[in-house]
C-alpha cells in the first residue's frame, strides 16, 4: 500500500543528511560534462592565468603559449578532476600554471632567451635617479626571480605578485604552510642579495 | 632595496608590468579549449557525475559508506514493493479503506523485514509533499517534493538549505492520490478474495481485521472498529513484509512544515540531480558479481530481497577489507553494486523474476541463478552462475525449484530470520599453541520451535569447522550444509522440555582471523538469534601469547573477558566485532 513514492523518499532523507554543496561547487561539478560551465570558469580565470604567467615568463608572447597549454590541459582533465568546489578548482588551475610555467623555463636555452631580454629592457642608472639601485625594476627583478629555484619563483610570483594568502599557496604547492612561511623569508634574502649582485657580470 | 616583506609587496606594487591579455588570443584559445572539451573521450555521464557526488557526500559522512549506501537503496527498493498487491472489494473493506482515498493528509510509519532492530521511517505527507525522519539518522529536516522530483534538506545546527534533485525514475505522482490510484487498482482485480477475520486483539487493542490474499501476497489491514479507520498495514509476499503502522489520516499538518523554501538567512545550496537511468542489466550483473565476490566470498547470496540489502550492511563492510579495498574503492563499489539493484526492481521488464543463486558459487558456467523478460521481448534473459547471460524461450527456462541442499540452505536463513530458536550464549575461545581458536559455544535456548526437526547454526568464520554439537549432554548428528552453516538434527523427545542446552565445539584456524596492531580483531556472532552473548577468550600455556600488561598485570591471568551483550536485548546474531588484546611470546 504505501506507494512507490515513499522510495525516493528514504533515499532522499539518507541522502539529504549528507549533502554539503554549495552552489559554486555545483558550477565545477557541472563544468565536467558541461562546457557551458566550463566556458564559465574559463571567464572567470583567464586573466589570472594570463598575468601569473606574465609574472612568471616577462614575455606575454610566451606567457600566452603557456595560458593556452594550460586551458588545454584543463579541458583535457576536467573529467577526472576530483575537487567539487570552486577553490577546488582554483588551486588545481595555479598548480598546473605553476608547472607549465617551471616546464617551460626549465629548458636553458629558453631560461636564457628570458634573462636577455630582461636585461635588454633595464634602464641603466643615471647619476640623477640616486633611488635607483635601492629599489629595482621589473626586468631587474624579473631576472633575481629567474636565479630562484623554480619551486620558490611559483612562491615569490603568487605571493607577491598574485597576492594569494599563504594558506592557499600551501594547498596550491601541496606543502604546509608553517613552512612555506619560513621558505618564502629565506627566498626574499635570496632575492635581495641577488638584486645586490645581479649586475655584476650575471647576465 | 626592500628591508622585509612588506615592504617587498610594496616594490612590487609599484612595479609597471603590463598584463593586460590580448582579447584575440583570449577568445581563440576559449574555442580551441571547449572544442578540446567536447572531443575529450573520457567525459564522465551524468550519471558517473551523480555518483560520484553520491561517493563524495557518503565518504565525508560519519555514517558507514556502506550503510548510507544500503538506506539509500533501501529507500528506491521500498517503494516498488508496491506496486501490485491482492485487494479486493467488499462493502465493509471499502469502509475501511475509504479514508485512505478520501485523504489529503496522512502521517504513518514504515518497516522493512520483521525484526525487532528494522529503522522506522516516519512520514507526514501533504499531497505531493513529505515531511520525513529515519529512526538511525539523525539530524536535519527533510522535505520532499514529489511532483518536483526533488528534495530539501535544511540543516539548522549549519545554517544550510541544500536540494537535490533525481531523474531517471518513473514518474511520481501525488503522495495520497497515488495511494488512492493504486488501492481503486487492485479492487478492481477480479481473481482476489477479502477475509473478514472480525475482531482481533494486537497488543492488548482490539481491532477490525481484513486479510486480502493472493497468489504471492497477504495484505492485513487493521482498522478501528469504532471509526472503521485503518492503523495498520501490513504486506507480505514470499520473502518479504513491509508493515505501515501508526496510520492517522486528515491530520490537521501546520503547512510551513512542508515548506519547501530556505528559512530566511539559510545558506542555499544546490547539490544537482542524481540519475538513475543508465540503471541497466549489466549493472546488475555487477551487483550480482559484487554480491558474491566480495559480501559472500565467492558464492552467491540465498536470496536478494529488501530485507537481505537491509541487513547486508556488517557482513558488506567485512567483504570490503577481505577483499582489501581502499576507502575509495569501497565506495565506488558500495554504488555499483547499488546501482544494479535499481535495475531489478525499476527496470525489471514485465512479468515477475526469478532467482536461484542459493549455493551456487561465482563461475559456475552451468547454474541459471537469475530470470527475467525484458519489456517487449518474447524470450526471457537467464544470467548464469559465470554470469554470462542467455535469450531463452519460455518453455525452456529454467524450473525454479530448488535443489534439497538450496532448500535447506534457504531454509536456514528462513529460520534464523523467523526467530524459530532464540537462546542466550556464552563462548569460550582457546587460543591453541596449534595456532587454531577452538571455541566452544554453550547456548541456552529460551525459545525453540516445536515443529522443526533441525536447528541451523551459523558459525563466525567461513573455515570455522563445527567437530561436534551436544543437546543437554547428549551428542546429536549434524550435517555440513555451506561454508559457516550446518543443519543440528534435533532428538524429537527433547523438543517438549522448557530448556535445551545446546554446546558446539569448533575450531577456526588463527590465519582466518583479522589482525589489528594491538592483537586480532574477531567476529561477534551468535550461532543462532540471541538475546545475550558473551565471549571468554583463553590463552593456553603454550599458545605464544600473553595479554598486555594492560588488561592483565599478572602474567598467570589467561583468560580475559572480551565481549558481553545484556540478555534483555533484542534477539540479533551479529553484534559487530571486538579487540582479542595479546603480545607474541619470546
Amino acid at each position: 500500500m504505501a506507494p512507490r513514492a515513499i522510495i525516493f523518499a528514504t533515499m532522499v532523507g539518507a541522502m539529504a543528511k549528507l549533502v554539503e554543496l554549495t552552489e559554486e561547487n555545483n558550477l565545477v561539478l557541472r563544468a565536467k560534462t558541461q562546457a557551458e560551465a566550463l566556458g564559465r570558469l574559463y571567464e572567470m580565470y583567464y586573466e589570472r592565468i594570463f598575468r601569473f604567467c606574465v609574472y612568471r615568463l616577462f614575455n606575454k608572447e610566451i606567457a600566452e603559449d603557456v595560458t593556452s597549454a594550460v586551458f588545454l590541459e584543463v579541458a583535457r582533465g576536467i573529467g577526472g578532476f576530483k575537487g567539487r568546489s570552486e577553490q577546488d578548482f582554483r588551486n588545481w588551475l595555479y598548480a598546473i600554471a605553476a608547472n607549465q610555467a617551471n616546464a617551460y623555463i626549465r629548458r636553458t636555452s629558453r631560461r636564457k632567451k628570458l634573462l636577455a631580454e630582461a636585461a635588454g629592457s633595464i634602464r641603466p642608472a643615471s647619476a640623477d635617479s640616486s633611488d635607483m639601485s635601492s629599489e629595482p625594476d621589473w626586468p631587474r627583478l624579473y631576472a633575481a626571480i629567474l636565479k630562484l629555484k623554480p619551486k620558490h619563483q611559483t612562491i615569490v610570483t603568487l605571493r607577491f605578485f598574485e597576492n594569494l594568502p599563504y594558506e592557499q599557496i600551501a594547498q596550491i604547492l601541496n606543502v604546509k604552510e608553517a613552512t612555506l612561511r619560513v621558505t618564502s623569508h629565506r627566498i626574499l634574502n635570496k632575492l635581495r642579495n641577488y638584486l645586490e649582485t645581479v649586475f655584476d657580470g650575471e647576465i | 632595496m626592500f628591508k622585509d616583506e612588506a615592504d617587498f609587496e610594496k616594490v612590487v606594487g609599484r612595479l609597471k608590468i603590463d598584463t593586460e591579455p590580448n582579447p584575440a588570443h583570449r577568445e581563440n584559445l576559449r574555442r580551441q579549449m571547449l572544442s578540446v572539451f567536447n572531443q575529450a573521450e573520457q567525459k564522465p555521464s551524468t550519471r558517473i557525475i551523480a555518483f560520484r557526488t553520491l561517493r563524495s557526500i557518503i565518504m565525508k559522512n560519519p555514517f558507514t559508506k556502506i550503510a548510507a549506501t544500503i538506506v539509500v537503496i533501501t529507500g528506491i527498493l521500498l517503494g516498488l514493493h508496491f506496486t501490485g498487491g491482492p485487494f479486493s472489494a467488499t462493502v465493509t473493506f471499502a469502509d475501511v479503506i475509504r479514508p485512505i482515498l478520501n485523504a489529503r493528509t496522512a502521517s504513518l510509519d514504515i518497516l522493512v523485514g520483521s525484526q525487532e532492530n528494522q529503522p522506522v521511517i516516519h512520514d507526514d505527507v501533504m499531497g505531493s509533499l513529505i515531511r520525513r525522519t529515519v529512526s538511525n539518522i539523525e539530524g536535519p529536516d527533510i522535505i520532499i517534493d514529489l511532483e518536483q522530483q526533488k528534495f530539501l534538506t535544511i540543516d539548522h545546527a549549519k545554517k544550510t538549505a541544500t536540494y537535490i534533485g533525481l531523474s531517471g525514475l518513473p514518474d511520481i505522482k501525488n503522495y495520497v492520490e497515488l495511494l488512492g490510484t493504486t488501492i481503486t487498482r487492485l479492487q478492481n482485480m477480479p481473481d482476489f478474495q477479502v477475509e473478514d477475520r472480525g475482531i482481533e486483539e494486537l497488543d492488548g487493542i482490539d481491532y477490525l481485521v481484513f486479510v486480502a490474499s493472493g497468489e504471492n501476497d497477504t495484505v492485513t489491514v487493521w482498522a478501528d472498529p469504532e471509526t472503521a479507520l485503518p492503523v495498520r498495514i501490513e504486506h507480505k509476499t514470499l520473502n518479504m513484509q513491509i508493515v505501515c503502522e501508526n496510520l492517522q489520516f486528515d491530520v490537521a499538518f501546520d503547512e510551513s512544515l512542508f515548506s519547501m523554501e530556505a528559512p530566511e538567512g539559510y545558506e542555499v545550496q544546490d547539490a544537482g540531480a542524481l540519475d538513475f537511468s543508465d540503471s541497466n542489466e549489466n549493472a546488475f550483473i555487477e551487483t550480482l558479481r559484487i554480491w558474491a565476490q566480495i559480501i559472500e566470498d565467492g558464492q552467491f547470496p540465498d536470496s536478494i530481497n529488501l530485507k537481505d540489502v537491509i541487513n547486508l550492511g556488517p557482513k558488506f563492510d567485512r567483504g570490503m577489507k577481505r577483499a582489501g579495498l581502499t576507502e575509495d574503492e569501497q565506495a565506488e563499489v558500495a554504488m555499483r553494486w547499488g546501482q544494479g539493484l535499481v535495475f531489478i526492481r525499476f527496470f525489471k521488464g514485465q512479468g515477475q523474476w526469478y532467482y536461484a543463486g542459493t549455493g551456487v558459487k561465482l563461475g559456475d558456467e552451468k547454474a541459471p541463478i537469475f530470470w527475467y523478460q525484458p519489456k517487449d521481448s518474447d524470450t526471457w534473459r537467464v544470467i548464469y552462475g559465470d554470469l554470462h547471460v542467455e535469450d531463452v524461450e519460455e518453455r525452456n527456462l529454467p524450473q525454479p525449484e530448488l535443489s534439497d541442499e538450496q532448500a535447506r540452505i534457504l531454509e536456514s536463513s528462513k529460520q534464523w530470520e523467523r526467530q524459530e530458536f532464540v537462546g542466550t550464549e556464552e563462548d569460550l575461545w582457546h587460543v591453541t599453541a596449534a595456532g587454531e581458536i577452538a571455541a566452544s559455544s554453550h547456548i541456552t535456548l529460551t525459545k525453540a520451535s516445536q515443529d522443526a526437526n533441525s536447528i541451523y547454526v551459523k558459525l563466525p568464520y567461513a573455515g570455522a569447522a563445527l567437530q561436534s554439537v551436544t543437546l543437554d549432554d547428549e551428542e546429536v548428528p549434524f550435517d555440513h550444509l555451506i561454508k559457516d552453516r550446518y543443519e543440528v538434527n534435533l532428538l524429537p523427545d527433547k523438543l517438549n522440555q522448557n530448556q535445551m542446552s545446546l554446546k558446539c565445539s569448533w575450531v577456526v584456524n588463527m590465519d582466518a582471523i583479522e589482525k589489528a596492531d594491538y592483537g586480532y580483531r574477531l567476529k561477534l556472532q551468535g550461532l543462532i538469534p540471541v538475546t545475550g552473548f558473551k565471549l571468554t577468550a583463553v590463552l593456553e600455556e603454550d599458545c605464544g601469547f600473553e595479554f598486555p600488561a594492560k588488561y592483565a598485570s599478572d602474567p598467570s591471568v589467561r583468560s580475559l573477558n572480551l565481549f558481553t551483550r545484556n540478555d534483555t536485548a533484542p534477539a540479533g546474531m551479529e553484534f559487530g566485532t571486538c579487540g582479542l588484546p595479546v603480545n607474541k611470546m619470546d
